[in-house]
């Protein structure tokens, strides 16, 4: 007798819907598999894959099904046997376009980017769209340029420059020529500017904000051995006969 | 059954018997559905050009016995008629041999049991629990025009722990059962057998389970052979119980098969399995579970047809590695292997009768003539010796088997009827002192 009943081991692609995300203790994804188990009743749902994810180490979590409805559940690539028993999370999924289709919604919106950019106060004059490779792009409903979500991951393949760019214009950026390190915008609402950085270059170190407060039990701010004087009094003072008070955690 | 008659309905509308032949209503127990194939005599072409077969059209099938009474309007009595299962016409076949101006011939049809038809190809969630219990349910919620019946004792629980859930998707019953479940169950450690019988009954088991009950049927020789075995039939028949005993035409036996990998095999079955938990790797080697008893003494149950030094340089007869399954599943595929020594003797047996005692599933004692009797000889200088090669004359073909398929033909007479069983078994049933087999003890035991 022949082995009448036998399965395929293969692990293939497939897509599915986030159905629930993982917990403290269980951090695998639950996924219903597109268009397999489209029709599955809700209350058969409980018992949907939950599949970890491929690399050890990720977390691949987003809008669910089950909290934020059919609708806004995100997509992720899944590599699973075809009974779906054995599998793992890839990753977000892209839509999938044909070539007649003349509009790709999904598309990586330059213009999007380059305005993103310019309004967080970078300069895009030199920037080349066919140079970004973005790593992350996520925007969600609050990035209203207020202060809301949404981030941005990117770096540009030719020169190296790499840019991770919150919706409320803080950002990282490494260049060749600098780092620079942001909290805040200098042209995001119109009004007066509120943003602290720091900028750091080969030579120099240039920290803009309002209000720099270290918070420290000693400062050195040179080699000279020396303390800085201090008065507790507001007004000017003359040196004789008054008593000045040198600080000593503070050296120059 | 002394006149056994088939009739034939076509949407439960009674086919004249003078008409249909060829009838051939088949099962088996590694056929998940029964099959039937039949010709309609139609010589004036009447029957085709009123499409009368359609693809879908209900074929059921009683065979009674022609001299037993029948009910007040004519129909075979339930008590003494056997009820087949729905089929459902697949196919339809016209060769226009009468005349191909009159479109007459014979019409051939193709029939499958009913339930490949009435599919349910709905998606549904399984909830964690063992394999068995999830084809009874699966088989339990058939449609009702698949006519299946479901009995727990036709069903035995599988050994797997249950604990995965089983998603049927985009597919049919009989497919998810086929593919998504069965290949990952055991049936006390040894590979199932999933069946639907020529009555529509669902069973689930294993060759062990279904050989450990007792036979339903003595076959014997035609009359004028049993001299030799007269009062082994009359034991037999009485130690069994059994009231009938049903004599076979013709008799053809096979062991092994051209292609020697398939029931080699499982014999020596190297594994190689990654825990999907721990990551740790298991290499085993596993011998098939499927003899029906020991060896005990001079009783031999468990040895197969190929010497034991044969087997012993042998590292391993087959090599596989179980990839991205969890553990539980990999094991159920790698006991699935036996299979493959499961009918390592085929006997195919011939009956000029409507064989209705046993079934698929069923076991039978197949007795054959007293093999080459001689007498020892009293002077003869190994008298010893001769005694007990006088002894030896019980051929190896004789005891137990588990009718694995069952064909039951009707030619073009009402009356020509016959039935071909195939019986089965993995090791030889023999006891030492009376068997034919030279030094049966030399065979490798399972």
């Amino acid at each position: 007798m022949e082995r009448q009943f036998t399965s395929n081991f293969d692990l293939r692609v497939y897509r599915g819907l986030i159905y629930d995300n993982g917990t403290s203790t269980d951090n695998r994804t639950q996924v219903r598999v597109l268009p397999y188990m489209a029709d599955y009743e809700d209350d058969e749902c409980t018992d949907l894959p939950k599949f970890p994810a491929l690399f050890k180490g990720q977390v691949h979590n987003g809008f669910c099904e089950k909290k934020d409805g059919a609708d806004k559940a995100e997509e992720v690539v899944i590599l699973a046997t075809e009974d779906f028993t054995y599998g793992f999370v890839i990753g977000k999924a892209s839509m999938f376009y044909g070539v007649s289709d003349t509009v790709y919604l999904d598309s990586y919106n330059y213009s999007f980017i380059e305005s993103y950019l310019s309004q967080r106060g970078f300069d895009t004059n030199n920037i080349n769209y066919e140079d970004f490779i973005v790593q992350t792009m996520c925007m969600t409903p609050q990035d209203d340029h207020s202060g809301g979500g949404g981030l941005v991951e990117l770096y540009n393949f030719r020169t190296g420059d790499k840019f991770i760019i919150h919706a409320s214009g803080a950002c990282i950026g490494i260049t060749g020529q600098q780092v620079y390190i942001r909290c805040g915008s200098p042209t995001m609402d119109g009004s007066t500017p509120k943003y602290s950085s720091i900028t750091i270059t080969p030579t120099k170190i240039t920290c803009n904000t309002d209000v720099f407060e270290v918070n420290a039990k000693n400062v050195i701010l040179g080699k000279h051995g020396m303390n800085v004087l201090g008065t507790s009094s507001v007004a000017p003072v003359a040196c004789s006969g008054s008593n000045l008070q040198p600080i000593t955690n503070v050296t120059v | 059954m002394l006149s056994p008659q088939l009739n034939l309905y076509l949407d439960n509308i009674l086919v004249d018997a003078n008409r249909f032949y060829d009838v051939a209503l088949y099962s088996a127990i590694d056929s998940t559905l029964p099959a039937l194939t039949f010709k309609i005599e139609d010589s004036s072409g009447k029957d085709y050009a009123d499409f009368k077969f359609y693809v879908g059209a209900h074929i059921d099938v009683v065979l009674y016995d022609k001299n037993a009474p029948t009910t007040k309007k004519g129909n075979p009595d339930a008590k003494t008629s056997t009820n087949y299962t729905r089929f459902v016409v697949t196919r339809i076949f016209n060769g226009f041999e009468a005349s191909p101006s009159s479109l007459g011939g014979f019409i051939q049809i193709w029939c499958t049991q009913a339930w490949a038809f009435y599919a349910n190809y709905k998606g549904r969630i399984y909830k964690p629990q063992k394999i068995s219990s999830i084809i009874k349910e699966v088989c339990k919620g058939a449609h009702e025009y698949a006519r299946i019946t479901v009995e727990d004792d036709n069903f035995v629980d599988s050994t797997d722990l249950g604990r995965t859930p089983r998603y049927k998707i985009c597919e049919s019953e009989v497919d998810f059962i086929n593919t998504k479940l069965l290949p990952f169950a055991d049936i006390g450690n040894s590979n199932p057998f999933f069946f639907v019988n020529s009555k529509g009954a669902a069973h689930l088991s294993s060759f062990t389970e279904m050989f450990s009950k007792p036979e339903t049927s003595l076959i014997v020789p035609q009359f004028d052979l049993q001299e030799s075995i007269g009062d082994k039939i009359v034991k037999l028949r009485d130690t069994l119980g059994l009231l009938e005993v049903h004599m076979y035409d013709s008799l053809t036996a096979n062991i092994g098969d051209e292609d020697i990998s398939k029931q080699m095999a499982p014999i020596k079955n190297k594994k190689y399995v990654q825990d999907n938990n721990t990551g740790i790797v298991v290499i085993g080697k596993r011998q098939p579970n499927v003899a029906p008893g020991k060896n005990s003494g001079k009783n031999i149950q468990a040895s197969i047809p190929f010497k034991y030094e044969q087997m012993i340089f042998s590292d391993a007869t087959s090599s596989a590695a179980i990839v991205n399954r969890t553990l539980d599943d990999a094991v159920g595929y790698i006991i699935g292997d036996d299979v493959g020594v499961n009918d390592f003797f085929r006997v195919t047996v011939q009956m000029n009768m409507a064989f209705e005692t046993s079934d698929i599933g069923d076991t039978v004692n197949l007795l054959v003539p007293i093999f080459n009797k001689q007498e020892p000889d009293k002077d003869s200088e190994n008298l010893e010796e001769e005694k007990k090669a006088a002894k030896k004359i019980i051929h190896w073909i004789n005891g137990k088997w588990l009718v694995a398929s069952k064909t039951i033909n009707k030619g073009r007479s009402l009356q020509s009827t016959t039935t071909t069983i195939d019986l089965i078994r993995p090791t030889f049933m023999i006891n030492e002192t009376v068997t034919t087999v030279l030094d049966p003890q030399r065979y490798y035991q399972l």
